[in-house]
């Protein structure tokens, strides 16, 4: 598995500008809550939009390359694969939300335990890996620009503000209430309702559960090279 | 004993059927020489005995006590965008080119990933898609002498390649790949079947019917 962790660091997964852009937005966020640390939301809203192209990072459009043939084929554990490809598709989000929520947690920002291990974390998991699966099949970031478009429709027709208050224990509808962290995952951030806890538990469950078959299903995938029969 | 064994195996992307009922097997210590016209399914054979790809129909077997497999399908899948230095230590392979793999002269990404190939201890089975491709010379000479050495030491090679003279210098049996099947066309140790004879069986199964290729009367 360290292997595997190693040779899709190597790959770079992520451009190099992009590595750059997740420290510019980590370091505005520092700088944000050195000012006012009660503006905790506004450096993670940030990450949070960032993880969304970060995340996804395109496995079968490497793969079809035959970047990853060799820690694909017969003999190799493709799912270990699938797996590292997961984890470091989300590494550089995940470690500037650490750094950042650390740092509101050092100086004593009440909210900031969510951050680590509460519903903004969640909102984390959900963002890295929903991007991740949305973008297994795509090109690199294309499920940010989707998902990203698809937020913008909901923002237009004025529906976010009605998702995230249908949130609420009264409702009692948790599948309805768990799409909807699935689909806006911002939702957790910010001044919003409180989110009964097994909705959260329950969109961050089937998130993982998500990834973990698209982590099983690599083993039948077909590495078909692309510009070549 | 096969360490490699395709058998009835069919694969069709779309409509168009590429392996139809193909059937082959490599010994332990076999080189063997896939040929076949552009566009035959030789890549396609390659990459379903790697398991990169599942056929439609049929089976691929493999030695269950031999799995270690390597598999180059070419300098064209190298990314581009590593540092050559960077992506050969990944695979403890010594190397001191700075530059990104993708700015490299296609020989120079031909003998890296040739290296990385090739490199430590012989696995039990070596796929190999055309390797002499773009290669100088005395780099061709190491890769022919490479893969006997490999061959002798037990391992079994199975090379797809149009050079048919350098891989009539490793194979012993070779395989000609014509509408989806495979046929064999010369076993080992079978001195009557030259190259140009296996040539002649390859351009009959061509494709490359274009005005600007045909020949001058």
């Amino acid at each position: 598995m360290r292997w595997l962790l190693k040779f899709f660091l190597v790959s770079e997964l992520h451009p190099g500008h992009a590595v750059l852009l997740t420290a510019s937005c980590v370091v505005l966020g520092l700088w944000t809550l050195r000012y006012n640390p009660s503006e905790l939301d506004s450096a993670l809203g940030l990450l949070l939009v960032l993880q969304m192209f970060l995340a996804s990072t395109g496995f079968v459009s490497r793969a079809s390359a035959g970047h990853f043939d060799a820690v694909l084929v017969a003999g190799r554990p493709r799912r270990s694969a699938a797996l590292a490809h997961w984890a470091v598709s989300v590494a550089p989000g995940v470690a500037g939300w650490i750094i950042v929520a650390v740092t509101a947690l050092a100086l004593g920002g009440a909210h900031a335990v969510s951050a680590v291990c509460g519903r903004r974390f969640v909102a984390l998991a959900i963002v890295s890996n929903i991007a991740w699966i949305a973008g297994f099949r795509l090109p690199r970031s294309s499920a940010g620009v989707l998902w990203l478009a698809l937020l913008v429709a909901v923002l237009l027709q004025h529906n976010l503000r009605a998702l995230s208050m249908t949130i609420s224990p009264a409702f009692g509808a948790w599948a309805w209430d768990i799409l909807v962290l699935l689909v806006c995952p911002f939702v957790l951030i910010g001044d919003q309702p409180a989110v009964p806890p097994p909705v959260l538990a329950g969109a961050a469950a089937l998130s993982c559960l998500a990834v973990w078959l698209v982590v099983s299903a690599t083993s039948r995938l077909n590495v078909l090279l692309a510009d070549r029969g | 004993m096969h360490v490699l064994e395709l058998s009835a195996v069919s694969k069709a992307f779309g409509a168009h059927r590429v392996l139809n009922q193909a059937w082959l097997q490599v010994r332990r210590g076999e080189i063997v020489g896939l040929v076949g016209a552009n566009g035959a399914g030789k890549t396609t054979l390659l990459r379903i005995s790697a398991g990169l790809i599942r056929p439609d129909q049929g089976v691929v077997r493999w030695d269950s006590s031999l799995v270690r497999i390597r598999y180059f399908a070419g300098e064209a899948t190298l990314p581009p965008q590593i540092r050559a230095r960077r992506w050969a230590a990944l695979f403890d392979v010594p190397s001191d080119e700075r530059r990104r793999i993708g700015v490299l002269s296609r020989g120079t990404r031909q003998i890296l990933g040739l290296r990385i190939a090739l490199q430590g201890p012989p696995p039990d089975v070596l796929l190999l898609d055309e390797p002499w491709d773009g290669l100088d010379p005395p780099a061709a000479r190491r890769l022919t002498e490479r893969i006997r050495d490999w061959g002798a030491a037990g391992t079994a090679i199975l090379i797809s390649s149009h050079r048919l003279h350098d891989l009539d210098d490793v194979a012993g049996r070779f395989v000609v790949l014509e509408q989806g099947r495979c046929r064999v066309v010369r076993e080992q140790g079978d001195g009557r079947v030259g190259v140009d004879r296996i040539a002649d069986l390859v351009a009959r199964g061509s494709r490359s019917n274009l005005p600007c290729l045909a020949r001058r009367p």
